[in-house]
């Protein structure tokens, strides 16, 4: 264990640690930009130097690793100068662009010139060096060339992260520019590149010019996307969400795919649908009470859990299934493959809670099989499930059986003849937990109120039983379950 | 602090009953009736809002927003939120766009000011980096018969320059009529 002095302050650091690292550790912040805890090292911008008693020259603090009774100065003149006189290097052809660029407001350049430039620049306007601007660097990307720094974060996440190699940089002094291969950057992470980058040479084409990142307020959550379920940053504004980041505080590389999950929230259903036509909610609720205490008199209601509901949603669906409608015939029984395949976020299981559903369905419900071979039969009159879960019964519903599902994104196209469909909120607007592919209880946090009922509260409403199930019962039979987990 | 004690005067009998104040008062209203009987042309009040007193070309109040153009006829705003981040009044709303072929990549496809929330200060011609918002069309923005009038939209703010000419009319009445308004106040205070 080294122990060494930086700013006056002794510090154990560990064996092997640069000193970026140990400083961070003790709240000591160094300017960097080529620099990201999940990369290499490769210490190209020079913006991280530190002056080191007893060396002749100042050292690049990311890569220097610490040894026994150093002293370090992260904040003497000489690193100031030095920070000053980098940031010059760096700004010496970097455009006017910051009104139109993404990036203002989280800009390193920015950040650091109001820290350490502040100086007045000495380069003409007209000998800047002119690079190509704007282009599509893939699918979900564009490049600026002359906004960029050459950090390689880029580079570097290509190779060592994803190892598709799609970027690299070409020729040499100030006419290098970062270099992306003819298909463009569209491996399944290619959004990552435009959060690692620290100035706005890549930008994202979903986030592009929609909103100024000062206004975003941020919620920190889960992602929904499939069974991993990534800690995220939701950036949201007035009501709406803006995208969708890796938390800070837990780094882990989103998938494209995650961060587009929030546009379902542009498309959120706020009517009810019956047979493919909007419809409002009580004339849906009383069509669909009326069906549901006809078909409850011959005991042929059917209901499923949802491996994309709540933990809470599917136990209060539990216990509804038990106490209120006092049926048989439903199942939590749904199994899927999971297993991260390329080795760094993509779960093979699309959906966030069947991990749960596996314990869950061992004690409540029947069997996924002897479900579905009833369905074959066709002796239900109303089958009671999430949109999303429903499609997979489809081929096996009879054409007579009434389908109440519950959705939260308007599903145009309905396979089913009868068919009433309820808006419940989605995740973004409630709270709710879920269980990841290695067992561990994760929680969405709101980011703005719901704008509908949840799928218990239409049940109560439909049925109409309030003695016979009530909420308290309801909530302890919930938190009875969490608690168990 | 100290505090100083004023002791009005105490009005004589004759203010007492009021009487001969009235009577003052309304040799005063009955001349000015007269006066503005017989010489219409020296009437110094106007109309309002059907008569407006255009301002002095050496005003430099704040007035009505405009968004200056470029010379080939673009908004030269490239939607930056600057005016929108510095506005108290929360009244600025924008909306940006992608252009391919023009100077700056960034446009505002909606830039809305709602005259009816802005409180003129001008935070937002001081915010713009692009030189792009004015406050110097002379326009003083009254009242509307609703709140969607209030609205000013992309298309209104770009005034076209024959709107703009409005300034440098002259107005010799107003300033007129604060000189006379300096004179009194001084006469008072003699």
């Amino acid at each position: 264990m080294p122990r060494i002095t930086i700013d006056g302050k002794i510090i154990e650091a560990e064996k092997g640690e640069t000193i970026l690292k140990a400083a961070e550790r003790n709240g000591i912040y160094i300017p960097r930009f080529c620099y990201h805890p999940a990369l290499k090292i490769s210490g190209t911008c020079r913006m991280c130097v530190v002056e080191i008693e007893k060396f002749p020259k100042l050292m690049t603090s990311c890569s220097t690793e610490v040894s026994e009774g150093m002293v370090i100065r992260t904040d003497s003149e000489r690193v100031r100068k030095a920070r000053k006189q980098i940031l010059e290097f760096l700004l010496l052809n970097h455009p006017l662009d910051c009104p139109i660029c993404d990036q203002a407001g989280e800009c390193f350049l920015q950040n650091y010139y109001m820290d350490w430039g502040l100086y007045k620049s000495r380069f003409p306007l007209k000998d800047k060096m002119k690079k190509r601007k704007r282009f599509d660097a893939g699918k979900h990307l564009i490049l600026d060339n002359e906004r960029c720094v050459l950090c390689t974060r880029c580079v570097r996440f290509t190779r060592e992260i994803t190892g598709t190699n799609e970027i690299s940089v070409l020729e040499r002094g100030d006419k290098s520019y970062i270099e992306v291969d003819e298909g463009g950057i569209n491996n399944p992470y290619s959004l990552n590149i435009a959060d690692i980058c620290p100035v706005g040479a890549f930008t994202s084409k979903d986030f592009r010019f929609r909103q100024r990142s000062w206004f975003l307020k941020r919620t920190e959550s889960i992602c929904l996307g499939c069974a991993t379920l990534c800690p995220v940053e939701i950036h949201h504004n007035k009501g709406k969400i803006y995208r969708i980041v890796p938390s800070q505080k837990e780094h882990r590389w989103l998938c494209d795919e995650g961060r587009l999950t929030y546009h379902k929230m542009d498309r959120e259903l706020r009517t009810a649908i019956i047979n493919g036509n909007a419809a409002d909610l009580p004339v849906a609720l009383k069509k669909g009470g009326a069906i549901i205490t006809s078909s409850l008199k011959d005991s042929s209601v059917a209901l499923a859990g949802s491996p994309y509901l709540s933990i809470e949603d599917n136990a209060s669906l539990a216990f509804l299934a038990q106490k209120l409608l006092e049926i048989s015939d439903y199942t939590f029984d749904f199994v899927f493959k999971q297993e991260i395949e390329d080795g760094i976020s993509i779960n093979s299981d699309k959906t966030p809670n069947s991990r749960f559903l596996r314990g869950f369905a061992r004690k409540h419900g029947m069997k996924m099989t002897e479900l579905n071979s009833k369905l074959e039969k066709g002796k239900f009159g109303v089958f009671i499930c999430e949109r999303k879960t429903l499609l997979q019964f489809f081929p096996r519903i009879d054409e007579k059986t009434t389908v109440i599902s519950f959705a939260f994104e308007p599903p145009w196209k309905t396979p089913f003849k009868n068919e009433i469909i309820f808006p419940i909120p989605s995740y973004f607007q409630k709270e709710g937990s879920f269980m990841d592919f290695k067992g561990k209880i994760k929680k969405t946090t709101p980011c703005f109120p719901a704008s509908s009922k949840n799928i218990s509260e239409y049940l109560r409403e439909m049925v109409g039983g309030g003695n016979k199930a009530n909420k308290e019962e309801e909530q302890e039979f919930i938190t009875k379950l969490l608690s168990e987990l | 602090m100290k505090i100083t004690k004023i002791n009005n005067r105490n009005l004589s009998f004759a203010e007492k009953i009021y009487l001969s104040e009235i009577v003052k008062g309304m040799i005063v209203t009955a001349r000015h009736f007269f006066a503005n009987l017989f010489h219409p042309s020296r009437i110094i009040t106007v109309q309002y809002p059907e008569k407006k007193i255009p301002l002095s070309e050496a005003a430099r109040f704040r007035t009505r927003h405009r968004l200056k153009k470029r010379k080939n006829g673009d908004a030269k705003c490239v939607a930056c939120y600057m005016c929108q981040t510095a506005c108290p009044a929360d009244c600025i709303d924008i909306e940006a766009g992608e252009k391919e072929e023009s100077i700056a990549e960034k446009y505002p496809v909606k830039f809305e000011i709602d005259l009816s929330r802005c409180v003129m200060c001008g935070f937002c011609v001081e915010a713009c980096p692009e030189d792009a918002i004015a406050m110097d069309t002379l326009i003083i923005p009254g009242g509307a018969e609703s709140r969607q009038e209030l609205k000013l939209s992309l298309e209104s703010l770009l005034l076209d320059s024959a709107e703009t000419s409005e300034r440098g009319a002259v107005n010799r009445r107003i300033s007129a009529m604060s000189m006379q308004n300096a004179e009194r106040k001084l006469k008072n205070a003699k």
